[in-house]
């Protein structure tokens, strides 16, 4: 972890990027750190849809003109 | 210095010019995105103002590692249609030396840059369409499926020189008409049957309503954000490369013909006046004013290496009218979209591969492995946008509508979407109508 550089020299070097060669194990960890906040963010998003499920009047159709706040 | 010496100078300075070229058109197309933000937020209600902008944000934010991971890859391997050739995609793998910083590479990170941002532009044509009623877990995948799967497959296709459909049809979009437009205007179609429409949009007797969204003077300073970033995104069309003096530092289009920044600024500009002066003359609205902008350029884009600016200006006209016109009849049709996406992008899109096909028959290809342009190629390679956009955006939607997360429900309508975000644009109370 604490040895990131895949260079010895900057004469001819190319990749020159942390972990450049072996860099699977930060791919996977930038993979996971997309997917949890969908998780978490779904589970704020439901847990606002069961606490204003229903509309104040129910019997106005949700092709009825709009309502003023 | 020797005449080696001096010609290995030309080529750095070369590749350091073209380094530069796209570093800088990458940040001019994020005013493309500022843009579309204030638009969306501007076309809001008040109490839905916050999630339309940070929907729009997160749209933007999850492009860029999704199509790190996955989208340039697919651009560079799928040229051949759905089979990919993982030979040519090598480089472009998240763990590839090419695609993280490289002495030996300056290009890489400059060309995935300017398509990414590409892909951000996608996502955003979309996420308008859907304000006030989508949520945004189901958002945020759509918009990864559209920009970092759909929009770059389309590029592979027809907006690369090696793409099947312009070594077999000639396919010619200079400015992503097809590949950019038709595609995020079909695909937000596909998304809008299965979101439904907001609640008030439509009466009992299928008649509209109009909604209005709580500040047009945001959304107009937005459209003129897009319009800005316009530059950033139809430079960023161009290849800068060999072919001048020395083999060095001709422009050329994507599919390798050579081409001037200055036909691409005449074109711009005509497209977007045309564009504007066209739609206001059909509504006399400024909302549609701003938009006709985006009619316009867009029904010119395919062709504006090659137009005659007089031409470039009466073709963005004819879409300026027929972007309003095409708004109305999708709202016959009972789609609501709230910022006319589909028909600004989806069917002016169309209007600009067409009107390529009408007008530049005879261009004599790059190479004799690229057919000329004509009407047919240019039709079918319509129609192949059109259904690459909608059925995936359709699929996908539904699947989300089955799941129960694509639409919000009616009480949080109701209350406002920014209660997901727990978030209140104005928490002062400004005073308000709606």
């Amino acid at each position: 972890m604490f040895n990131s550089s895949p260079i010895e020299t900057w004469d001819g070097a190319a990749a020159f990027f942390s972990f450049a060669g072996s860099a699977g194990i930060w791919f996977w960890i930038t993979v996971i750190l997309c997917i949890v906040p969908l998780f978490v963010t779904l589970k704020t998003e439901n847990h606002h849809e069961t606490q204003h499920k229903f509309r104040s009047d129910d019997s106005d159709s949700t092709h009825g003109v709009q309502k003023g706040d | 210095m020797t005449p080696a010496e001096l010609e290995a100078a030309l080529v750095w300075a070369n590749t350091i010019n073209l380094e530069v070229y796209y570093y800088w058109c990458t940040a001019i197309m994020i005013l493309i995105h500022a843009g579309f933000m204030m638009y969306e937020m501007g076309a809001s209600r008040v109490k839905h103002t916050l999630a339309a902008g940070t929907k729009n944000v997160l749209a933007f934010a999850y492009m860029i590692p999704t199509f790190w991971m996955f989208g340039w890859w697919i651009y560079l391997a799928m040229t051949n249609g759905f089979v990919p050739d993982f030979e040519a995609g090598a480089a472009a793998v998240p763990w590839s030396d090419s695609m993280g910083p490289n002495l030996q590479d300056n290009a890489t990170g400059v060309f995935w840059g300017a398509f990414t941002l590409f892909a951000c532009t996608t996502a955003s044509i979309m996420s308008g369409a859907v304000i006030e009623r989508i949520r945004m877990t189901a958002f945020i995948i759509l918009a990864v499926i559209l920009g970092s799967v759909v929009w770059i497959l389309s590029a592979s296709w027809g907006w690369h020189y090696a793409g099947w459909m312009v070594t077999s049809w000639g396919y010619h979009d200079f400015g992503a008409s097809g590949v950019v437009h038709i595609i995020s205007g079909f695909f937000a179609l596909g998304v809008l049957i299965h979101l439904g429409p907001r609640i008030g949009k439509f009466n009992a007797d299928g008649s509209a309503n109009v909604i209005r969204g709580h500040s047009l003077p945001m959304t107009m300073v937005g459209l003129m954000l897009i319009v800005t970033g316009f530059f950033g995104f139809l430079g960023g069309c161009l290849f800068y490369g060999g072919g001048g003096p020395a083999g060095i530092g001709q422009w050329t289009n994507i599919y390798g013909m050579p081409t001037t920044l200055s036909a691409i600024c005449f074109n711009t500009l005509m497209g977007i006046a045309g564009g504007m002066i066209g739609a206001y003359t059909k509504t006399r609205d400024p909302f549609w004013m701003m938009s006709g902008a985006l009619c316009g350029v867009i029904s010119v884009a395919a062709g504006m290496d090659l137009y005659y600016p007089g031409l470039a200006f009466i073709l963005a006209f004819v879409g300026g009218v027929i972007g309003p016109m095409a708004a109305q009849v999708v709202e016959k049709m009972g789609i609501d979209d709230a910022v006319g996406a589909v028909s600004v992008h989806g069917v002016c899109g169309i209007l600009g591969l067409l009107f390529a096909g009408m007008f530049l028959g005879g261009y004599p290809p790059f190479s004799d492995d690229i057919p000329t342009i004509t009407f047919g190629g240019q039709f079918k390679g319509m129609i192949v946008m059109v259904l690459l956009g909608f059925i995936p955006g359709f699929v996908f939607a539904w699947i989300f509508k089955v799941l129960g997360i694509l639409r919000a429900s009616d009480g949080v309508q109701e209350v406002g979407m920014d209660v997901e975000i727990e978030a209140m644009a104005y928490p002062e109370d400004i005073k308000t109508n709606n």
